[in-house]
């Protein structure tokens, strides 16, 4: 199979979310039209988040009928290098906690990447520094629930910050990779950011990740549509890469 | 009374509510199972039970092409995956259960059974289910010091300590047993007769000594719900043995055995199948040697005594209703080798043969 599936979009936005406009009902009537066979709807929460039922509610209306099967997400933003999101407590009928590198998880709380680049700018942080802390407290965020996880565009933060995925060390980005692999947690090919990078995904791919597709659409017109995505996918399938790991190939007797 | 595991709700949601199996307007009514470990007998039992229901479709699948299991399945239907100890282990199945359009995972090989449950939701995000325990109750099965500490309190449990150097070997009665905390069988097993001997033993790391349980040994198939609801409790006796494998058996009406099955189910929140062992104790008295959380191999009697326990498991699973009760009826079993004869080329051809299920 493909290494990366494109009829799938796990990381869709509806009107819960302050910046989208369609409304579940439209995502999944897109997601159908394009044939795809699985949709996770996942709007942006905070702490303080009390529509997370009404989502889980409207996912579940959609269920059961011809088309994709549909999932309720929320995506969250890793707050600090313990790695707490941004999450309410009442996540019941949620099936995927999409966690998102919005801000840079500092020690006391997030902070805005203009300022980050400020102290990197100043000599205050070093880009190993900043790298280092990011791929910590994303590591930790997997252990902040027991819900079904997906690192949402991971490292989209880095070029905010003026850094770049290439700048992530080997041995950083595979130990990254294995507690993803431990945790049980997908990786999204985010089609807005256009990351991770493919050498990123070859490694969680490596370590055993499942690797998933997401628009980050904000509008039912982009339910599914991809570029970048595509673009990774067919560099990760030219350079031999499997979903299934080593195995895919070497299943069978010599 | 110790307080049940503590369970997640999206462990035990099933997989026909929510995130659909399949969709039920379009597929076709069949429910594609993989079964694992597909060489040893209870995913033999597994299949030969589920094989009878129409609606139901083996995939068959071991690390291993020379396993049984394989060839009582259509060459198409058959797969090799890695081990289960293997990094790569659950997204090879996830991706092999994509590819073959599986809907279902029934893993009956110990190794396999925490990585997967670890990535539940991830199976699940693909619509897919696992017939597997929740982690929690892993967690606490999987550890037989962690069982017989969880189960204290709610039935009788042999006295079980870590060996090393707080082991004081003046304060047991011999014999003791010594054997590893985790895995399954006889593996590692050894019998302690002495204080002195006892005191001799390397403090390898993972070991425990526990009291030794002179009475008769039962097995006792469990099947629950998926919220952990017992549905059936069937005791077993191993009546002959041979080289380790159990040759002959029963089932047995026994109310203490059959309510000390539900109890360390109960306690231990499993879901769907698990096999409690106990022995008897000086006393007579049942006592916990250890809970396998998944289909044993001798699973074969206890669906001839009445309780067809991987369908009901399989329903429960896909939330289809399932009795909240049911009773068995005594009946006896012989066991022996059984062989195919088969072309050596299917052998090398497994997993090469796919029919392209719609994925």
């Amino acid at each position: 199979m493909s290494v990366l599936a494109l009829d799938e979009d796990f990381h869709v936005h509806s009107a819960f979310s302050d910046d989208a406009v369609s409304t579940v009902a439209d995502n999944v009537r897109a997601a159908r039209e394009r044939g795809l066979r699985t949709l996770c709807v996942a709007d942006h929460v905070r702490g303080d988040t009390a529509w997370v039922p009404r989502l889980a509610a409207a996912v579940a209306a959609c269920r059961d009928q011809p088309g994709p099967r549909v999932l309720a997400g929320v995506e969250a933003k890793i707050l600090d290098t313990a790695g707490r999101l941004d999450l309410p407590p009442d996540l019941d009928g949620i099936d995927l906690v999409l966690i998102a590198d919005h801000q840079f998880p500092a020690d006391d709380g997030p902070a805005h990447p203009d300022r980050v680049r400020a102290a990197l700018d100043a000599g205050e942080l070093t880009a190993a520094e900043a790298i280092e802390r990011l791929c910590e407290a994303t590591g930790n965020a997997l252990r902040a629930t027991g819900r079904g996880r997906v690192l949402a565009h991971l490292f989209s933060l880095l070029p905010k910050l003026g850094l770049d995925e290439a700048m992530v060390p080997g041995p950083l980005l595979g130990r990254l990779a294995e507690q993803t692999a431990r945790a049980g947690a997908m990786v999204e090919v985010n089609e807005k950011w256009a990351c991770p990078s493919p050498r990123t995904v070859a490694a969680m791919l490596r370590a055993g990740v499942p690797v998933v597709a997401g628009s980050d659409s904000h509008h039912c017109r982009d339910v599914g549509v991809y570029r970048s995505v595509r673009l990774t996918a067919g560099r990760l399938r030219r350079d031999g890469l499997t979903a299934g790991g080593p195995s895919e190939d070497t299943g069978g007797p010599a | 009374m110790t307080a049940p595991a503590p369970r997640r709700p999206e462990d035990s949601r099933p997989v026909g509510k929510g995130a659909t199996a399949r969709d039920p307007v379009t597929s076709p009514p069949v429910t594609r199972v993989l079964v694992t470990g597909a060489g040893g007998p209870a995913a033999i039992a597994a299949m030969r039970s589920l094989g009878a229901d129409p609606a139901v479709e083996l995939i068959a699948a071991d690390m291993d092409p020379w396993a049984a299991g394989l060839y009582l399945v259509p060459a198409q239907s058959r797969t090799l995956l890695p081990a289960g100890a293997a990094p790569e282990f659950p997204n090879a199945v996830l991706a092999r259960c994509r590819e073959l359009g599986v809907h279902v995972v029934l893993p009956t090989v110990d190794a396999e059974l925490r990585p997967l449950a670890g990535a539940r939701a991830t199976f699940r995000a693909h619509g897919i289910g696992l017939l597997l325990a929740p982690a929690a109750a892993l967690d606490v099965i999987l550890d037989k010091l962690a069982l017989a500490r969880h189960c204290a309190g709610t039935v009788r449990v042999p006295r079980t300590e870590a060996l090393g150097a707080a082991t004081d070997p003046s304060s047991w009665t011999y014999p003791v047993v010594v054997k590893p905390r985790t895995g399954s069988g006889s593996r590692g097993f050894m019998t302690v007769a002495s204080a002195a001997e006892l005191a001799a033993l390397d403090h390898a790391p993972g070991l425990l000594v526990q009291e030794y349980l002179p009475g008769a040994e039962f097995s006792i198939d469990v099947l629950a719900d998926a919220d952990g609801h017992v549905i059936a409790s069937v005791p077993r006796l191993r009546a002959r043995v041979d080289s380790g494998v159990s040759v002959g058996g029963r089932t047995v009406h026994d109310a203490e055995l059959e309510s000390f099955g539900r109890a360390v189910a109960e306690a231990t929140g499993i879901t769907y199948v698990a096999n409690v062992q106990a022995k008897r104790d000086t006393a007579g008295r049942p006592a916990l040697l250890e809970v396998n959380p998944r289909m044993p191999g001798t699973l074969g009697l206890t669906i001839a005594s009445g309780v067809d326990m991987p369908r009901l498991a399989l329903a429960a699973l896909l939330g289809q209703p399932v009795p909240a009760s049911l009773g068995f009826r005594d009946r006896a079993v012989v066991r022996f080798l059984d062989e195919r004869v088969i072309d050596p080329a299917e052998v090398e051809r497994v997993g090469l043969d796919r029919a392209g299920h719609p994925a």
